[in-house]
């Protein structure tokens, strides 16, 4: 646990919705997905998630409602809002400029 | 569109909590099934797969935790559990909870009294259609050397006011409240009646809730004798019944017939807290009081402005009358102007008013005194519940709980004792009021649900709450956790501790807060005290009156003296009367007033004298004990055809004239209106001079001339006697006498002058008896903060004191060591209280010698004797020590062994 990169409050919102922006998951296949997604570099701790989960659906950027899982069992479904959409470009936004900035900075110093 | 979705998602989070909260249980358990499901396919067996997945997800509780936080319903659903958490809480420490909201309830109950009286007084509004247009109409009076200060009008003067019609549309009259004894079938009881004109409702855009008003030809004298029940009276003597039309009541010995029932809403023209049993018609005044003489000026005036005239102009129009009356009437109106006000900046009376906010303020601030005892008492008790629960929060906080959510959970507390308490001090302020009820005062005490009153209670006991448990909540907060789980809870052997614990602060305060409540209540004691002794100048004790009118019986002028004369023989004739005289009203009913032209003396403000005026008959002073300095009293031989003379008393001989004798001097009465003659008038000569007596309990003698009513024309309807032993066995067969010579007389009063000079010290005693039993509950309370501080400080020492004996120290040394710091607390709270007082006292002055601008009162200004304050420190110090040392000694007596075996 201790060489997990720790993921920022908005940072993990932020996975969150690009995951859910292709098809609404339950809350496990969205840890799955990020795990997959980021080659295992990034685990998702399964308590923070549904905290996460359910703040976003609290500030109206995603809707939730039960539905049937893979294999058949009762599982609670996250689905993109439209106002997540625009959410999630303005995050995605800000998160690349914020990276491309910081790795500018830091191949720099390495060059240098 | 995300607005919506917002609201309806919080809403429905807030609603439907316990739906979401199932649902999670469920999301929880269908994710760590799902990964059961992973690793079972991945090859672990099923209980080791379901055991990892539990494991891998994390603590549960706190999953959810965190995910009620997120979903932002924390404050509702948050409260909730808080509250039931305290309720179970407070249930378990029940002996704590009855205290505390006890002593809430006492003090959110005084400060609501005390509120919704002041509330009645000041935010009751009266039921006048378009009271903006309506204003209020004073003559000046006259009060010799200052401006006029309103007053209230004669009766000529109301119709003059009525009769400009460029400034009002119309306007109405009443008298003064006047308490009336009036008879229903064969109950007598006694209510405030108020004579009015027939087009009082007319004037305020009122209708009468039954029957009607009087009409025009009921402001004339001589008219039938009716009356209109107030609406409230109605409701309780007549239990609302419309057969009350057309019965006979007896009004001060009068039968009248009941023509209408008055407005509901409508208690009193002059103020809404003020409860009017009878309105009665102009005709049936007595009318030695239409006149304009000033001591007739009875009358509270409201006109109806015309459309379009405002304040300005009607002002306008009553200076011109008022310099025209004082042009026409130079010796009886009173020539000071007419002041105007609008009805609804006006409370009771402009004079009144003004004694209002201070008097108000004054109380509130003395009911908040209270309310601080019972909270700093309360703070108290919760510093003391805090420290011992240190265990319990440092075991809570290990526990995971952050400090914020534990300072919630204190103040959840403090808010359901708070609630409890403040419905509780509603209930006792009902209770209160319902007392005041009680002592007769013909007020509406109605606190009735009145919001403001309700939101009062609500917010005092919100803050109260909240304000008593923060400083608790934060301390207990605080707690280190390991020190305290580690059971080292107790207080060093030997601290050095600082003064300003906020422990410390509580205990002054309420200690301060009671001594000054009783010294307030110390004083207004020793006003009544000095009233109760000051000398009236008669024997009040053993003088009863009984007041008549012959009008009422059908007599006029020419046989009324007859007729009184006839009552005083038969008065004077009943069996422990020593002697019965008759005057034109009671020595302490104020007195007429004349104006005099004293050769040798001339008024330094270059204004008319003016001297107090009564009419006595022979044997008066004989009668009420008053000594005659000089000369002689009347007697039989000063009749209508002697010469003219007059006793004066002693304020008089001093006053005008001097160092030189009275007796023999001759002096002019000037009464004739408008008379500017220098020779007209009366010319008198002075006879005897008497010794001072006064017209009210707490003004000093003014100046008074006596004249034998034998040599006049006044009515003489009071008939005074002086008895043998107690003057109240006299009432009964002094009306019963009255009743024989002529069973039309009417009784109109009927009293002991004792009873009339309580009846003025009515106030200042209710005043002084509950700021002192304020004060001693306050010390009661504070002497259990105090008993309860050095328990629980004993009680955590209790090992000191064992190894303290163990080594030899005697009982003493053990109760001193233990109760010094608080024995100093309590001197410390005495000298600040008495620092407090005499302040209080120097302000009080100040502000009541700013208010009574009339040179008489002369014992309205509070001093704080020595006396009074050593006897309220003598008294705190003896409660205040008990509480400290009887826990100590009881320590003391403890033996060591017992408490060596805690180490």
């Amino acid at each position: 646990m201790s060489d997990q990169t720790d993921l920022l409050q908005g940072t993990l919102d932020l996975l969150i919705m690009r995951t859910i922006a292709v098809e609404p998951m339950h809350g496990w296949a969205i840890a799955q997905r990020i795990r997959q997604m980021s080659t295992d570099l990034l685990k998702v701790q399964q308590g923070s998630l549904y905290p996460a989960l359910h703040r976003l659906e609290h500030q109206g950027w995603v809707s939730s409602s039960w539905g049937a899982s893979e294999n058949n069992r009762r599982a609670r479904f996250y689905a993109l809002t439209s106002a997540g959409r625009k959410q999630l470009d303005t995050e995605t936004d800000k998160w690349r400029r914020l990276s491309a900035g910081v790795n500018l900075v830091l191949a720099d110093e390495l060059r240098g | 569109m995300r607005l919506w979705h917002l609201l309806t998602t919080r809403l429905s989070s807030l609603f439907r909590r316990s739906h979401r909260e199932d649902e999670l249980d469920d999301e929880i358990e269908a994710h760590i099934a799902r990964d059961t499901d992973e690793r079972v396919a991945r090859g672990v067996p099923i209980d080791e797969a379901r055991w990892q997945a539990r494991r891998a997800f994390g603590n549960v509780a706190t999953v959810k935790d965190a995910c009620r936080d997120a979903r932002g319903l924390a404050l509702a659903e948050q409260t909730a559990i808080d509250v039931r958490h305290a309720m179970r809480r407070l249930t378990r420490d029940w002996r704590f909870t009855v205290a505390a909201v006890l002593l809430l309830a006492f003090g959110i109950g005084t400060v609501t009294t005390v509120f919704s009286v002041v509330n009645a007084v000041l935010f009751s509004p009266q039921p006048f259609r378009d009271s903006h247009a309506l204003v209020n109409l004073y003559q000046n009076s006259r009060r010799s050397g200052q401006n006029g200060e309103a007053g209230a009008a004669s009766f000529p003067a109301y119709l003059d006011m009525r009769a400009r019609t460029d400034a009002f549309a119309d306007a109405m009259a009443t008298s003064e409240p006047r308490p009336t004894r009036y008879e229903v079938g064969a109950t007598v009881r006694q209510g405030l009646a108020l004579y009015a004109t027939s087009n009082t409702l007319a004037v305020l855009g009122l209708e009468p809730a039954l029957g009607r008003w009087f009409g025009p030809s009921d402001d004339q004298l001589g008219a039938p004798a009716v009356a209109v029940v107030g609406y409230d009276t109605w409701v309780d003597a007549f239990g609302a019944s419309p057969q009350v039309l057309g019965q006979t009541i007896r009004v001060g010995g009068q039968a009248a017939t009941v023509i209408g029932v008055g407005p509901r809403g409508l208690h009193s023209t002059i103020h809404p807290s003020i409860e009017t049993a009878l309105w009665l018609p102009i005709s049936m005044i007595e009318p030695a009081r239409l006149g304009r003489a000033p001591f007739e000026a009875t009358f509270l005036v409201k006109a109806r402005l015309r459309d379009g005239i405002g304040v300005p102009q009607a002002r306008a129009a009553m200076d011109d009358l008022g310099a025209r009356l004082a042009r026409e009437y130079p010796n009886e109106d009173p020539g000071r102007g007419i002041t105007v006000l609008a009805s609804n900046d006006v409370h009771v009376h402009p004079q009144i008013d003004m004694l209002i906010g201070p008097l108000a303020s004054l109380l509130l601030l003395l009911a908040g005194l209270v309310l601080v005892i019972a909270c700093s008492n309360l703070a108290t008790l919760l510093l003391v519940r805090g420290t011992a629960r240190a265990r319990e929060v440092a075991v809570r906080l290990a526990l995971g709980a952050s400090r914020g959510q534990l300072v919630r959970h204190l103040l959840a507390e403090n808010l359901v004792l708070a609630l409890a308490g403040g419905t509780l001090g509603y209930l006792l302020a009902h209770w209160l009021l319902s007392l005041v009820a009680l002592a007769d005062l013909p007020l509406v005490t109605d606190l009735g649900l009145d919001y403001r009153v309700l939101a009062f209670v609500l917010l005092l006991s919100l803050a109260t709450g909240v304000g008593t448990g923060l400083v608790p909540a934060r301390g207990a907060a605080r707690v280190k956790v390991v020190p305290e789980l580690q059971g080292g809870s107790g207080t060093p052997l030997s601290t050095r501790r600082h003064w300003l614990t906020p422990r410390n602060v509580l205990v002054v305060a309420q200690l301060a807060a009671s001594c000054v409540l009783l010294v307030a209540g110390g004083l207004v004691l020793q006003v009544l005290l000095g009233a109760r002794s000051v000398a009236l100048g008669y024997d009040a004790d053993r003088l009863a009156l009984i007041q008549t009118d012959a009008a009422w019986a059908g007599r006029d002028a020419t046989t009324a003296p007859a007729l009184y004369e006839s009552v005083r023989e038969r008065v004077e004739a009943l069996p422990g009367v020593v002697s019965a005289t008759l005057a034109v009203r009671s020595p302490l009913g104020g007195a007429g007033e004349w104006r005099v032209d004293i050769p040798g003396y001339a008024d330094p403000a270059g204004g008319p004298t003016v001297v107090g005026a009564a009419w006595v008959g022979p044997g008066y002073f004989e009668t009420l004990g008053i000594a005659v300095r000089q000369g002689r009293a009347f007697s039989e031989f000063d009749g209508p055809d002697a010469p003219a003379v007059v006793v004066i008393n002693e304020q008089m001989a001093q006053r005008y004239f001097g160092g030189t004798p009275a007796i023999g001097r001759r002096f002019r009465i000037v009464r004739t209106p408008g008379e500017t003659d220098p020779t007209a008038g009366t010319e008198v000569e002075v006879i005897g001079i008497v010794a001072d007596t006064r017209l009210e309990v707490f003004a000093a003698p003014p100046p008074i001339v006596y004249r034998a009513y034998t040599q006049g024309d006044a009515a003489t309807p009071v008939v005074i006697a002086r008895s043998i032993g107690p003057a109240d066995a006299l009432l009964q067969p002094m009306q019963q006498a009255l009743q024989a010579v002529d069973p039309e007389l009417p009784a109109i009063t009927a009293a002991t002058l004792r009873q009339q000079a309580d009846a003025m010290t009515n106030v200042p005693r209710t005043t002084g008896l509950l700021l002192g039993l304020l004060g001693l509950f306050g010390l009661g309370l504070a002497s259990l903060g105090l008993y309860a501080v050095v328990a629980f400080a004993v009680a955590r020492r209790g090992v000191e004191v064992g190894i303290r004996m163990a080594l030899g120290a005697r009982r003493g040394q053990v109760v001193w060591a233990l109760s010094s710091d608080v024995t100093r607390l309590l001197a410390a709270g005495v000298a600040v209280g008495l620092l407090l007082s005499l302040a209080g006292v120097q302000a009080l002055g100040m502000l009541t010698a700013s208010l009574s601008e009339a040179p008489n009162l002369d014992i309205a200004r509070p001093t704080a004797s020595p006396g009074a304050l050593a006897a309220v420190a003598v008294l705190m110090f003896v409660v205040g020590l008990t509480a400290v040392l009887l826990p100590a000694a009881r320590a003391a007596r403890t033996q060591s062994m017992l408490a060596l075996r805690d180490l």
